[in-house]
C-alpha cells in the first residue's frame, strides 16, 4: 500500500509520518505519535470527543485526512500541560468537577480553549455555542461552562 | 475507506486535467466534512481525490458593489460567519451557515461543498435559491453557469458532469426594500439534522409596503429544495397580515411532500413548514432595508 509522508508541527514540534492515504489526523495523533489524549468518539465529526485545534480552528480530527493534514500546525489536549502545570483550563475542568468518565474532556478543553484564545471574555452563550459540537452524556453541561467561565474571568466569578 | 491516491494540483488546468480523465473515479475534497463520512461509510469509494487547497484563489469570498458576491469552493462556513459584509448585507446567508453542524463543522466545511453534497435537507441550498444564485462550472473544455434552483436533480445529484468542478456561487447584490430569512427546524437539538428548511426574501414596494416580490424556498420536505411557487405568487400584492401569512403557511405546506424520515412523519413536518414559513416571513420583514 502506498504510503505518504506527512509533515507537520504537534504541540510546536515538527514530526515526520508516513501515513497511509485512508489515515486521518486522528489516527496520526493516537497511532503514530502516541499522543491518545484526543479521543476516538463517533468518528464521523457529530460527538467532537476527536477536537483538535489546527491552524488556530477547533476541528474534528477524524475527517482530517492525514495527508490533507501535510504542512499544518496542531495542538492537542497534551500541549496544554507544561512539565508538571497544568493548563488554567484543564485546572479549572478539575476543581469545577466539570470531568466524570473524561472521555468528553479533552475534546471540551480544547473546543473552549479555541473560543478563549480568540475571545477571552465570552458571554455564557457563547460558551455554550462553542462547545455546541461536543456531546457530553455524564456531567449535564452545566459544570462545564462554570469551569470555562471562571478561566475567562480569571477566577473573578 | 477503500484507499485512494491523492493528488495536490497547484493550478485549476491541472486539476481539471485529473477530472477529465479519472472522471467518476475522482472526488474533489474540499472541507471533507461530507466526503471523508461517506467515504468512511463506504457510499463513496473515490479511486482519486484530489484536493484543490494549493490552487490560487479558491478561497477567496469576493465582493463587489455592482457584481454582489462571489464565492470560491473553500470558502468555510467560518469565514463567511466572520465576514462583516455578510453580517450587514447578507444576514439570510449567517442563518443558513449557522443551521449547518457544529463549530467545528464549520470550520472545515465549504457552501461550495454543501451544494455539491446536495442532500435534500441542506441547509444553505434554500437561501441561495431564494438570493438568485448561479453555480459556475469548469471542465477542461469549457464552463457554464447554472441558476442553483437547476442544479439541483435529485437526492445527492447534482447538473454538474463528473468532469466538471464547482468553481464559485454568485450572488447578485442585494436589492432595495428587501430582507430575507431562513428558518430550520432540526432533528432535537440545534446541531441535528434538518427536518424542514425555510428560506424568504421579500421585496416590498417603499410607498404602499404591500409585497412587491417574493421568493420562498423549502427545503427537507421535497427530494430537493424547491421554489413554492403557488405560495409566492398567493404574497403577491398582499400586505403581511396575520390572516394573509396563515393562508399562505396552508398553500406552502401543501405544496411540501416530506417523508417520513428519523421516526418523525411526514405529516408533521407538513404542519412545520406553516410556523416556519410564519416565522421566516416575519423575521424578513424586520429586516428591510
Amino acid at each position: 500500500m502506498k504510503k505518504y509522508v506527512v509533515s507537520l508541527t504537534v504541540n510546536g514540534e515538527k514530526f515526520e509520518i508516513l501515513a497511509k492515504s485512508t489515515d486521518t489526523l486522528l489516527d496520526l495523533l493516537r497511532s503514530n505519535l502516541g499522543l491518545t489524549g484526543t479521543k476516538r468518539g463517533c468518528n464521523t465529526g457529530e460527538c467532537g470527543a476527536c477536537t483538535v485545534i489546527m491552524d488556530g480552528k477547533a476541528v474534528n480530527s477524524c475527517l482530517i485526512l492525514a495527508l490533507d493534514a501535510n504542512g499544518r500546525n496542531v495542538q492537542t489536549v497534551e500541549g496544554l500541560t507544561k512539565g508538571d502545570k497544568l493548563h488554567p483550563l484543564q485546572e479549572a475542568f478539575v476543581q469545577y468537577g466539570a470531568i466524570q468518565c473524561g472521555y468528553c474532556t479533552p475534546g471540551m478543553i480544547m473546543s473552549a480553549k479555541a473560543l478563549l484564545d480568540e475571545k477571552p471574555d465570552p458571554t455564557e452563550n457563547e460558551i455554550r455555542e462553542a462547545i455546541s459540537g461536543n456531546l457530553c452524556r455524564c456531567t449535564g453541561y452545566q459544570k462545564i461552562v462554570i469551569a470555562i467561565l471562571h478561566v475567562s474571568r480569571e477566577g473573578k466569578l | 475507506m477503500k484507499t485512494f491516491e491523492f493528488f495536490e494540483p497547484k493550478t485549476l488546468t491541472e486539476a481539471l486535467k485529473m477530472f477529465d480523465r479519472y472522471g467518476e473515479k475522482a472526488r474533489l475534497l474540499a472541507g471533507g466534512t461530507d466526503l471523508v463520512v461517506q467515504m468512511k461509510q463506504k457510499s463513496i469509494a473515490p479511486d482519486y481525490v484530489v484536493s484543490p487547497r494549493f490552487i490560487p484563489d479558491f478561497d477567496l469570498l469576493v465582493r463587489d458593489e455592482a457584481k454582489g458576491l462571489q464565492i470560491a469552493p473553500l470558502v468555510t462556513y467560518a469565514s463567511l460567519l466572520g465576514s462583516s459584509e455578510i453580517q450587514e448585507k447578507y444576514p439570510i446567508i449567517v442563518d443558513a451557515c449557522l443551521a449547518v453542524g457544529t463549530p467545528q463543522i464549520r470550520n472545515r466545511g465549504t457552501i461550495v461543498g454543501n451544494i455539491c453534497n446536495a442532500n435534500p435537507a441542506a441547509d444553505t441550498i434554500p437561501s441561495l435559491i431564494v438570493l438568485n444564485s448561479a453555480i459556475q462550472l469548469r471542465s477542461f473544455n469549457g464552463e457554464r453557469i447554472v441558476p442553483v434552483e437547476q442544479f439541483l436533480k435529485a437526492p445527492n445529484k447534482t447538473a454538474a458532469s463528473s468532469s466538471e468542478l464547482v468553481t464559485g456561487i454568485l450572488i447578485p447584490p442585494p436589492r432595495a426594500n428587501s430582507g430575507g430569512a431562513y428558518f430550520w427546524l432540526p432533528k432535537a437539538t440545534r446541531v441535528d439534522e434538518t427536518l424542514v428548511g425555510c428560506a424568504v426574501l421579500i421585496t416590498i414596494n417603499a410607498d404602499s409596503l404591500i409585497f412587491e416580490d417574493t421568493k420562498i424556498a423549502l427545503g427537507a420536505v421535497g427530494p430537493t429544495p424547491f421554489r413554492a411557487r403557488k405560495t409566492e405568487n398567493f404574497l403577491l400584492g398582499k400586505s403581511g397580515s396575520d390572516e394573509v401569512l396563515a393562508e399562505a403557511g396552508e398553500i406552502a405546506s401543501n405544496e411540501s411532500s416530506p417523508i417520513g424520515r428519523f421516526n418523525i412523519s411526514g405529516a408533521y413536518r407538513k404542519k412545520m413548514v406553516k410556523v416556519l414559513l410564519n416565522r421566516s416571513i416575519k423575521k424578513a420583514l424586520e429586516r428591510l432595508s
